[in-house]
């Protein structure tokens, strides 16, 4: 789950970068990017198409900053733009034809290289989790982004539906078919 | 309750955005109702296989990356004075219009023998007896210029005041987008003065 600054900070950091002083978004980029990452990252399955796609959502939120409503919240703003360019970076990939068990296995290198980068912090996944988050990363482009928002960001369905601009019912309905889907794909857990 | 409404309000349920009624309501149905309990059962295995994911650490440049990216970009600012800058265009272009009008209005130019004069003066004396024909002073001398060459490509011997209009109307809406786009902040940040 995405940890930020408080909002009053968050307001009062967009309107000192519109005053004239864009080292103030730095900060910003400082308290969201490893959130920005991580969604990133479990919405496309693979380190180097996260990071890109996290510079693409900073810099798309630094050329429109001046349309951020500052009475509402700078992380779902951010939110909102990192989903929907995860979404389009998905449809213009194309859904590749890979097996569950491969994508397992791809995940779980990624996972050995992240390791080997922090190796202070080691990311070890259970079997569960390897396997409900490859069939995660097979499902159609909001689906995954309405369950990522969900079981890995933590967040309400309201909250869900504010992020990616659908509404309430719609939401519950992909998460619906979603879980489906994913229980098609790895069987009962636990 | 029927399973079918039990398993609409699951998630809200879950959320803890139901009213107390409706949630007791659910508990009861959850005790008796061995479907909707294996539903609820497997949403929990699903959240917590989720929520097990660790977090990743991004690339200690990725924050570098971001700002050298940043750093290529006008200021966000920009954009706003960019987009209010155009308003301002649009309001002066129509205010300097309105003028424009309202002094030819009042010089009397729409009557026929002024126009058939301007024409005349146009085609024959030249930018400076047009500018004083339509007395608004020296951004006509460049009206008078654009309509002499329009007419020309055109062909007509004398332009029409229509033309006239048209084209000082034109000059009008030019100087003023122009005039707004050096005093605009992007403009500035390109000569690199911000």
């Amino acid at each position: 789950m995405i940890r930020g600054s408080a909002g009053a900070d968050d307001a009062a950091l967009v309107r000192s970068c519109l005053d004239g002083h864009p080292e103030a978004f730095d900060a910003l980029v400082a308290c969201y990017q490893r959130g920005i990452y991580n969604l990133a990252y479990r919405m496309l399955g693979n380190p180097e198409d996260a990071a890109d796609m996290t510079q693409e959502t900073f810099v798309r939120a630094y050329s429109r900053l001046d349309t951020f409503d500052p009475a509402r919240s700078f992380l779902t703003w951010i939110r909102r733009i990192a989903t929907n360019l995860c979404i389009d970076h998905l449809r213009r990939r194309g859904t590749p034809d890979v097996s569950l068990e491969e994508r397992i296995e791809a995940g779980a290198q990624h996972a050995d290289g992240d390791a080997a980068a922090s190796p202070s912090r080691a990311l070890e996944m259970s079997e569960d989790a390897q396997r409900v988050l490859a069939a995660v990363q097979r499902l159609p482009e909001r689906q995954r982004a309405v369950l990522v928002l969900r079981y890995i960001e933590n967040l309400k369905i309201d909250e869900i539906a504010r992020t990616l601009r659908m509404p309430v019912g719609t939401v519950k309905t992909m998460l619906f078919r979603g879980r489906q889907a994913v229980r098609e794909m790895v069987g009962d857990l636990g | 309750m029927r399973c079918s409404q039990v398993l609409d309000a699951l998630d809200d349920y879950l959320d803890g955005r139901v009213p107390p009624r409706l949630a007791g309501q659910i508990e009861s149905h959850l005790t008796v109702c061995a479907s909707c309990a294996a539903e609820l059962a497997a949403i929990h295995r699903l959240a917590d296989a989720l929520s097990a994911v660790p977090r990743a650490e991004p690339g200690a440049d990725l924050a570098r990356r971001i700002a050298a990216r940043t750093a290529t970009l006008p200021p966000p600012g920009a954009q706003r004075a960019f987009r209010a800058g155009w308003r301002r265009v649009v309001v002066t272009a129509a205010g300097c219009l309105a003028a424009l009008g309202l002094v030819q209005l009042l010089l009397g130019l729409w009557s026929a023998p002024v126009r058939a004069l301007t024409a005349w003066a146009v085609a024959t004396a030249g930018d400076w007896v047009a500018v004083a024909v339509g007395g608004s002073v020296p951004l006509l001398s460049a009206t008078a210029a654009i309509v002499r060459a329009v007419g020309r490509a055109a062909e007509v011997a004398a332009p029409t005041w229509e033309l006239y209009l048209a084209a000082e109307v034109g000059a009008v809406v030019a100087t003023v987008l122009v005039l707004s786009w050096v005093r605009s902040r992007t403009f500035r940040h390109v000569l690199g003065l911000v």
